[in-house]
C-alpha cells in the first residue's frame, strides 16, 4: 500500500530531532487526526543551513517530514517555499489518496517555521499555506 | 573531488554534459552546457564512448536513443521531469486513437515511449517550425498545453493539446513580470515558452533557453527580466557579467534539475552508473520521430 520510498523514510527518517537555538520554529497539527510536526530551521545567508523535525504521527506522515526536510536543505528560502505537497507526494512515488492530507502537513510546518523566521528578523511574510483540505485519517484503502 | 573526477574522466573517456538548469558547481564541472536537444545532438556527435548526463530522465533517454553505441549514464536515477511523467506510450496511443489521421507532434520532454508514438519531436526553439512543416490545419500536441497553445498562436495551425504543463513555469503570473518592470523600467522580459500564454502574452521576447544563451550575446539591454528556471541565470551571467539577469520569480526552481550533485557526478564515474538504456524497437521509432524533426528544423 505504500511506496518502498514511503517505507524507507518512514522505517529510516532523515533529520530527526531539535535546533537548539533555531532560526525559526514552525508547527502544525491536524486536530481531527492528532498528527502533529515541528520543524526547526538554521538559516544562513538567505539558505537552509540545517532542517530538523519532530512528528508525531502515523507512517506517511512522518515519511513526508522526512522527504520535506531532504528537499529544502541547502535550499534558498524562497525555493523552499515552492515545495509544495504534490511535489512531494510525487518523490515519495504516491501516497494513498487518504494519507494525501499528510503530506500538506509536511510542507506546511516548513513554511510556518521560514514565516517563524522571517517574523523575528522583521521581512515581509510569504502568503499563508491554504488550510488542508482532507479532514482526517479514515481507515486505509486495502491493496 | 573535482580532481578525482577529471583523472576519471581522462582515463575513462567521458565526457560531462550538463542540462542549463543544473546546480552553478555542476554546470562548471561539465565539458559542455546546453538545452536538452543541444545536448543529445552533442552526445551522438562525440567521439567518446562514455557520456555522463547531468539533466533528467528524458534527456538521458533522448540521448541513448541518438548514440545507442554509447554509453550513457545519469547520475541520479530519481531525476525526471514531472511534465514528461505526465504522458505514457500506452496513454497516447489510446488518446491518438480516438483522432484518427491527425499528426502527433511530441515536446523533447517525453519519454522515448512517448516519442516512439508521434510522429514528430519538437523542442521549444523549434516548436512553431515543426508544426508548420507538417502542412496540417489540426494536430495533436503532447504533452505541455502551454507550448502547444505558443505554438497554435504562432502558426495558426489548431494544436489539440495534452492537459500537461510545467510546474515551474506554470507558475509564473503576468503579475510577476508587472512588480519586477515597475521596478526596472528599461529591462527587457523574456520567457520561456512552457510559460501560460497569458505570460508569453506579456514578454519582450519568448525563448528556449538556448535561445536566452544566445540573445543574451546579441542584446543590447543592460537589464533582463527572466521567466525561466533560475539556473540558468548561472550560465547567462557568466557569458554576460555586464547585463544584469533579474528572476521573475525567486522560487522558479525544479527539484528534479537540482538533484544531481558534484558527489554523484563522482560516483557515476567511478562506479559507471545509472546506465540507461532504451529496447531497440522502441529506440528505432523514437529516433524517426527525433530525426523528422532534425529533417525540418
Amino acid at each position: 500500500m505504500y511506496t518502498d520510498k514511503v517505507m524507507d523514510h518512514f522505517l529510516n527518517p532523515r533529520n530527526v530531532g531539535t535546533i537548539d537555538e533555531a532560526d525559526g520554529v514552525g508547527q502544525v497539527g491536524n486536530p481531527v487526526c492528532g498528527d502533529m510536526m515541528t520543524f526547526y530551521i538554521k538559516v544562513k545567508d538567505d539558505r537552509l543551513e540545517d532542517i530538523k523535525f519532530q512528528t508525531f504521527g502515523c507512517g506517511a506522515a512522518i515519511a513526508v517530514s522526512s522527504m520535506v526536510s531532504e528537499m529544502a536543505k541547502g535550499k534558498n528560502l524562497a525555493e523552499a517555499m515552492a515545495i509544495t505537497n504534490e511535489l512531494v507526494a510525487r518523490e515519495l512515488g504516491g501516497l494513498p489518496k487518504n494519507k494525501m492530507h499528510c503530506s500538506n502537513l509536511g510542507a506546511d510546518a516548513l513554511h510556518e517555521a521560514i514565516r517563524d523566521y522571517k517574523k523575528k528578523k522583521g521581512e515581509p511574510l510569504p502568503p499563508e499555506d491554504e488550510a488542508s483540505e482532507a479532514a482526517g485519517h479514515e481507515d486505509d484503502e486495502p491493496d | 573531488m573535482l580532481a578525482r573526477i577529471s583523472e576519471l574522466k581522462r582515463k575513462k573517456n567521458a565526457v560531462i554534459l550538463a542540462h542549463n538548469y543544473q546546480l552553478p558547481e555542476v554546470q562548471d564541472l561539465a565539458d559542455f552546457t546546453g538545452d536538452s536537444l543541444e545536448l543529445s545532438r552533442k552526445a551522438a556527435g562525440l567521439d567518446s564512448e562514455l557520456i555522463v548526463f547531468c539533466g533528467v530522465q528524458f534527456m538521458a533517454e533522448t540521448a541513448a536513443v541518438l548514440a545507442p553505441a554509447k554509453t550513457v549514464l545519469l547520475p541520479e536515477r530519481e531525476a525526471g521531469c514531472p511534465m514528461a511523467d505526465m504522458i505514457t506510450g500506452r496513454d497516447l496511443k489510446l488518446w491518438k486513437g480516438k483522432y484518427p489521421g491527425l499528426k502527433v507532434v511530441c515536446y523533447v520532454n517525453t519519454t522515448a515511449e512517448v516519442k516512439a508514438e508521434s510522429d514528430i519531436c519538437c523542442t521549444s526553439a523549434n516548436a512553431a517550425k515543426v508544426v508548420a512543416s507538417l502542412g496540417e490545419k489540426e494536430v495533436l500536441f503532447v504533452p505541455d498545453r502551454n507550448l502547444a497553445a505558443y505554438v497554435a498562436g504562432k502558426t495558426g495551425v489548431k494544436a489539440i493539446a495534452w492537459d500537461g504543463y510545467c510546474y515551474v513555469h506554470d507558475r509564473f503570473e503576468p503579475a510577476d513580470f508587472i512588480g519586477k518592470k515597475a521596478a526596472h523600467p528599461e529591462a527587457e522580459i523574456w520567457v520561456h515558452p512552457e510559460c501560460r500564454p497569458e505570460v508569453t502574452a506579456k514578454a519582450d521576447k519568448v525563448l528556449s533557453t538556448g535561445g536566452m544563451v544566445a540573445e543574451a550575446g546579441r542584446t543590447s539591454s543592460r537589464e533582463v527580466i527572466i521567466g525561466t528556471e533560475n539556473g540558468i541565470i548561472h550560465r547567462l551571467l557568466k557569458e554576460n557579467p555586464t547585463v544584469r539577469f533579474l528572476p521573475a520569480r525567486e522560487d522558479a526552481i525544479c527539484f528534479d534539475m537540482k538533484k544531481t550533485t558534484v558527489e554523484k557526478v563522482l560516483t557515476a564515474l567511478e562506479e559507471e552508473v545509472h546506465r540507461v538504456t532504451i529496447p531497440e524497437d522502441v529506440a528505432v521509432r523514437a529516433r524517426r520521430s527525433i530525426e523528422a524533426m532534425l529533417a525540418v528544423s
